[in-house]
């Protein structure tokens, strides 16, 4: 069923474009029609199944690591840590020089924030620990980032980084998103290798100790996963946030709760939900093109919101 | 088949949580591990689930457990941890199938192998019509009993349950007593933290007495639960009875 879905999503995406002058159906003449597929709908509809299925794939796991379903990529701070990395890039001026320093100074961003996250939680961390950890390192790279746009060279500099940090598929080509898959793949490898790591997490890290499997090591392998895949998504369309908190919550009463079994389901989902938000950004009437990332805040932090209202009232399941 | 631990010592935070016990449990046997809280009696079990570093051996049969890797240990103890906050809402099948992760199966459980252990663990238990039902809805006495059940479905030789009863009632108390007592007399060897005197003299065939990381008392309920041993471990004097050849322990007053 997912499958279905998101083939007719990939196909819808393929086929709707945008212009200056608001939404555009199919390829145009023929002689631009190649070009149209190629250097624009392709790239951008690869793009928003590669990120969307990352962040729904690492939101489930994560959830399922911190038993916890407010759970987010975004909270281990390897999402602000690869924004923060790029946005350095553009403020000295590399990204315009080299497009592939861009996704460079993304990755590193997410691996050094990774890196701290061990040093402030340990190896051995408690996860509330870790949490932590999180947020003083999304405190940390929303800080510097704002100190680099406050230190910005130029007016259109500032506004570069921060259109950017809005997150977007638009105007991004094939060699990107094949660096994206390169750097991805691996990351959702190990990701799904923890499954059912996170299934023995149900009962409580003394009894998934007991069935065989260490929750440190699970531990390791889903943040380090969920920093590659992410970091990498960061690094080429900026930051889309909440699918991973919106996706695994939505589908869990469908597929079940156990975290092994959302997992491929939050995959698909997630590269499902990001394409149609972006082409419903395609589908808006002439006028400036809204950002993916706004889109999926604007309608992910009142879900998060309702979460947490919920799960006050012990109703969060 | 038994179970050897030499000089087990369990250190926490600097504390000798066990300290240095010597003792020997053969397969079959439903031992109970009692005394105050703090006794070591959870650092006891834990550190024979080697689930908590402890120093000493810990043998079954001729296999080091120390030493025996994370999987096989799993297949050869079975855990049912003292408080269990259920993260998801799964259904008891799902709940008892966890079981099975030792053994590679799947939360599906498309083996038809996984697919009877679980069910035989669930009719032990008597919970097979709540299979379907989330966990999340099940009352306490079924709750534990899901639990329970789950530990079974591992099948393995060695069952450690950490206070497998102390929030049920009665008719509760003695359902999980029975199924466990059953274990044991199928082959399996039980060891259960109790805190039910009465209970564990009526079900267990052997009672240890931990005090302060020691062993206290070693052997069959009426030569380990005496007024002298009551007094010095529980700080209580005892109302002790024989019913049925069995020993009724009631605490009356506190040892000030």
């Amino acid at each position: 069923m997912l499958c279905l879905i998101l083939v007719v999503v990939t196909a819808v995406s393929l086929f709707v474009g945008r212009t200056s002058s608001g939404p555009s159906f199919g390829f145009g003449d023929a002689e631009i029609a190649a070009i149209v597929f190629t250097e624009l709908r392709l790239p951008r509809t690869l793009l928003g199944l590669l990120v969307g299925g990352s962040l729904g794939l690492t939101g489930a796991a994560l959830q399922g690591l911190l038993r916890n379903p407010l759970a987010e990529p975004g909270i281990l701070g390897t999402s602000s840590g690869a924004a923060f990395g790029a946005v350095l890039m553009f403020y000295f001026g590399f990204a315009s020089k080299q497009w592939l320093l861009l996704p460079a100074g993304a990755v590193t961003g997410s691996l050094l924030a990774l890196a701290a996250l061990y040093f402030l939680a340990g190896r051995r961390g408690e996860l509330i620990t870790i949490v932590l950890a999180g947020i003083a390192i999304n405190a940390l790279a929303a800080a510097l980032t704002s100190l680099a746009l406050n230190f910005a060279p130029s007016p259109y500099a500032a506004l570069e980084i921060l259109f950017w940090m809005l997150g977007s598929l638009a105007d991004r080509n094939l060699s990107q998103a094949a660096i994206a898959l390169v750097l991805m793949a691996p990351g959702w490898a190990i990701v799904c290798s923890a499954s059912r790591g996170l299934d023995a997490l149900t009962l409580g890290e003394e009894t998934a100790l007991s069935l065989g499997f260490d929750p440190q090591r699970t531990q390791r392998l889903v943040i380090s996963g969920t920093a590659l895949s992410v970091g990498a998504g960061v690094a080429t369309t900026g930051v889309v946030g909440f699918v991973g908190l919106v996706v695994p919550h939505l589908l869990r009463r469908w597929v079940g709760y156990m975290p092994s079994q959302l997992m491929l389901p939050s995959f698909l989902a997630g590269a499902a939900l990001t394409l149609l938000a972006d082409i419903a950004i395609r589908l808006m009437p002439a006028g400036p093109e809204l950002k993916l990332g706004v889109v999926t805040a604007i309608i992910g932090a009142p879900f998060f919101l309702h979460m947490i209202s919920a799960s006050r009232r012990g109703l969060l399941r | 088949m038994s179970l050897t631990l030499s000089k087990m010592q369990v250190a926490i935070n600097g504390h000798l949580a066990v300290a240095g016990i010597d003792t020997e449990i053969a397969a079959g046997e439903f031992v109970g591990l009692v005394g105050p809280n703090g006794a070591g009696k959870s650092s006891f079990v834990k550190a024979v689930a080697g689930l908590t570093p402890a120093t000493g051996a810990v043998k079954f049969d001729s296999i080091d457990l120390r030493t025996a890797s994370p999987l096989s240990l799993s297949k050869t103890i079975s855990y049912l941890a003292q408080i269990n906050s259920i993260a998801w809402s799964v259904s008891v099948r799902e709940l008892v199938a966890l079981g099975r992760l030792p053994y590679g199966a799947q939360s599906k459980l498309t083996d038809p192998i996984h697919a009877r252990a679980v069910d035989t663990a669930m009719s032990k238990t008597n919970i097979g019509k709540l299979a379907d039902r989330a966990v999340d809805t099940l009352s306490g006495g079924e709750l534990s009993r899901a639990l329970l059940a789950r530990a079974l479905a591992v099948e393995a030789p060695i069952l450690l349950v950490d206070e497998p009863i102390a929030q049920l009632d009665p008719y509760h108390q003695l359902q999980i007593m029975e199924t466990l007592r059953t274990e044991a007399r199928n082959g399996v060897l039980v060891i259960a933290v109790l805190h039910d005197l009465t209970l564990a003299a009526r079900f267990c065939d052997r009672l240890l007495m931990l005090n302060a990381g020691q062993l206290e008392a070693d052997g069959t309920p009426e030569h380990v639960l005496t007024t002298e041993h009551l007094r010095r471990v529980y700080r209580v004097e005892c109302i002790i009875d024989k019913h049925n050849d069995h020993a009724l322990v009631v605490p009356w007053s506190r040892i000030v």
